[in-house]
């Protein structure tokens, strides 16, 4: 259970950012966004903490990376799921089960992320 | 048959058929009189001529009396026997207007010879073209004069017909080799130097004229370090023949201009010579550079499609997702999931005419907003009714393959609404969506009417508004704007025209 983690999500389509929104709440999270933009991601990462990222590469106004890079350099983990692979930047930064190729259900991409989360407190 | 006068005449012997005939000939009404009364120099050149192989005859006396031998029947034709002692001019009468000034040149005294003199001749009856290598010769008689001609000859009909035959031959197989579709050059010695090339193989390498007699690498200098002459050396040297596919290469096409990137299919194949050695290559092959295009292309277009496809399952999925979450029952779920598949499925069918060959669309189907709005709204109704109680209007506008699933979805989910709350929810609600172009804005206004009267704001949005509203910020940076109006509810939409290109 996420236990009211803070988790932000980047995701444009309409469809699938609510449906993130409200599986990581089901999952006990609470939702930072959706994030149509990398614009309003980055706004949303300076006002608010967040503890875990979901993000879709591909994002309304370009490529998620400089948000990734953000939330890499914080230590932050995060998952990605994507239609058209990871950009180059990003290749060598993100575990590859990290990656899922879409279509990918919501729980999948939350257990993977509970998973990172556990680790980062155990560490 | 053996003939009396024989030894009265002994300059007539021999000769064969036409020795007898000449012997048996009544010589009597001729102008040349009887063989006994012939001057010498007669008797000495038919003398010649009979006992020659040779196609000749003679010509003598004031009439040109014609006499020949059996190498010369042939010629006659049909006229043989018949022409014997004949003045030339009937005998030839045919051709006469054409041999005549050479006769006449004979009997000034002047020799003539001629090769292959083209001559029309009826002596089978019928118009035939022949050729003759020939020498006319004055015979000159006991006074000093000219007493007649001689003329040793051969018809050469079938040589020249047979030359010209050959010509043909080797002009039709140029011109093939000239006007064939794929490109070809003959490569000779190490160097591979330029020996012949045609029309296509010019058009290749950009109609530079000047190629023949020089090495590849001179005349072709952008070709070295591609790899092709590497691969006729090794032609040269291992006699092995080689093929390939779609292979690109570089070349300057214009005089100064860029190089340009071009694709060939490419055959390599070494020539021997009668001893066996290899001589040279003959390459030959096709410009397939649009061929290659057109397939990368086709590549693009397929995984971009693959894209598309992937897109549609996530948003699918979320669909379904997100729609049990709000549904009260399994049936209101399956009438609301096939709604928004609906209009997804749509908004696919709109997109998917920038593919190519796409089947079974008529022309006036467009991406334009028109289109995209009459194929969302016009399924939340009657046919009959459609006309009546939706007003759709203005100008056109084109979007972008990204911007119009969204759209879509924005539509089907206000025209839901309208079908569960306003004015599609009654028989005389109207619904009106109109929109104008200002500046990068597109504005789309729509106003619904002679619905249920509204006393009051809804006020929870529920997932369909929060949908809408995440639609036109989020993804197409747009903004948006409810009244809700007593008479009506009534959405002013607002969206940069950059984005609805996408």
């Amino acid at each position: 259970m996420l236990d009211g983690a803070p988790i932000l999500i980047c995701e444009d389509e309409p469809f699938i950012a609510l449906d993130l929104v409200a599986s990581v709440e089901d999952a006990g999270g609470r939702a930072v966004g959706p994030a149509a933009t990398v614009r309003e991601a980055l706004a949303l990462l300076a006002t608010q903490e967040v503890v875990g990222a979901i993000l879709d590469v591909n994002l309304s106004d370009g490529e998620v990376t400089p948000v990734a890079e953000r939330l890499l350099d914080a230590g932050i983990p995060l998952v990605v799921q994507t239609g058209v692979g990871l950009p180059a930047a990003l290749g060598d930064r993100i575990a590859p089960d990290a990656v899922f190729s879409k279509p990918v259900l919501p729980q999948k991409l939350i257990r993977r992320l509970e998973d990172a989360l556990a680790g980062t407190t155990r560490r | 048959m053996f003939d009396d006068t024989f030894a009265d005449h002994g300059f007539l012997q021999g000769g064969g058929e036409m020795g007898r005939r000449i012997r048996m000939h009544d010589w009597s009404k001729s102008p040349l009189g009887p063989p006994e009364r012939w001057a010498q120099s007669l008797r000495s050149v038919v003398s010649i001529m009979l006992n020659s192989k040779f196609p000749m005859f003679v010509a003598w006396g004031p009439d040109l009396a014609f006499l020949y031998n059996d190498g010369y029947r042939p010629i006659f034709g049909a006229r043989h026997p018949q022409a014997l002692g004949l003045p030339f001019s009937d005998v030839w009468a045919d051709i006469w207007a054409d041999v005549r000034p050479l006769v006449d040149k004979a009997l000034q005294g002047e020799a003539t010879f001629h090769e292959d003199m083209h001559l029309v001749m009826e002596r089978n009856g019928y118009p035939e073209d022949t050729w003759y290598t020939f020498s006319y010769s004055p015979v000159r008689d006991e006074s000093g004069g000219i007493g007649g001609m001689f003329c040793a000859c051969r018809e050469t009909t079938a040589e020249v017909k047979h030359r010209a035959a050959i010509k043909e031959e080797q002009q039709r197989l140029r011109d093939l080799f000239q006007q064939a579709p794929g490109f070809m050059a003959v490569l000779r010695g190490p160097d591979h130097v330029f020996e012949i090339v045609n029309e296509s193989y010019l058009q290749l390498i950009g109609h530079r004229r000047d190629v023949i007699g020089r090495p590849v690498k001179e005349a072709l200098p952008e070709i070295e370090g591609q790899g092709f002459i590497e691969l006729l050396d090794r032609g040269v040297k291992t006699g092995e023949t080689f093929v390939g596919r779609s292979m690109p290469v570089t070349l300057q096409r214009q005089p100064g201009g860029a190089v340009e990137q071009r694709y060939v299919d490419l055959l390599y194949q070494p020539i021997r010579n009668d001893a066996g050695a290899i001589s040279g290559i003959f390459a030959e092959g096709y410009d397939v550079t649009e061929r290659v295009l057109a397939e990368e292309k086709q590549k693009l277009l397929l995984r971009e499609l693959h894209h598309r496809v992937k897109n549609l399952f996530a948003i699918a999925g979320g669909m379904v997702s997100l729609t049990a979450r709000t549904a009260t029952s399994p049936r209101d779920m399956a009438v609301a999931l096939r709604g928004r598949l609906d209009a997804l499925g749509r908004a696919n069918d709109l997109i998917h005419q920038d593919l190519p060959e796409t089947v079974g669309r008529s022309a006036e189907q467009t991406r334009g907003l028109d289109a995209l709005v009459r194929a969302i709204l016009l399924p939340h109704m009657e046919d009959i009714e459609a006309a009546t109680r939706v007003r759709i209007g203005g100008p056109p506008l084109d979007i972008g393959a990204l911007s119009v699933t969204t759209l879509a979805l924005i539509l089907h989910e206000l025209a839901t609404n309208a079908a569960k709350y306003g004015a599609l929810s009654v028989p005389e609600g109207r619904v009106a969506v109109e929109w104008s172009i200002s500046g990068d804005l597109l504005d789309l206004h729509w106003r619904e009417r002679g619905g249920p009267m509204i006393t009051t704001p809804p006020a929870a949005h529920g997932f369909g508004s929060a949908l809408v509203e995440r639609s036109v910020v989020g993804q197409l940076h747009g903004s948006l704007e409810y009244d809700w109006r007593a008479e009506g509810l009534e959405l002013q939409l607002s969206f940069p025209l950059d984005r609805l290109r996408n």
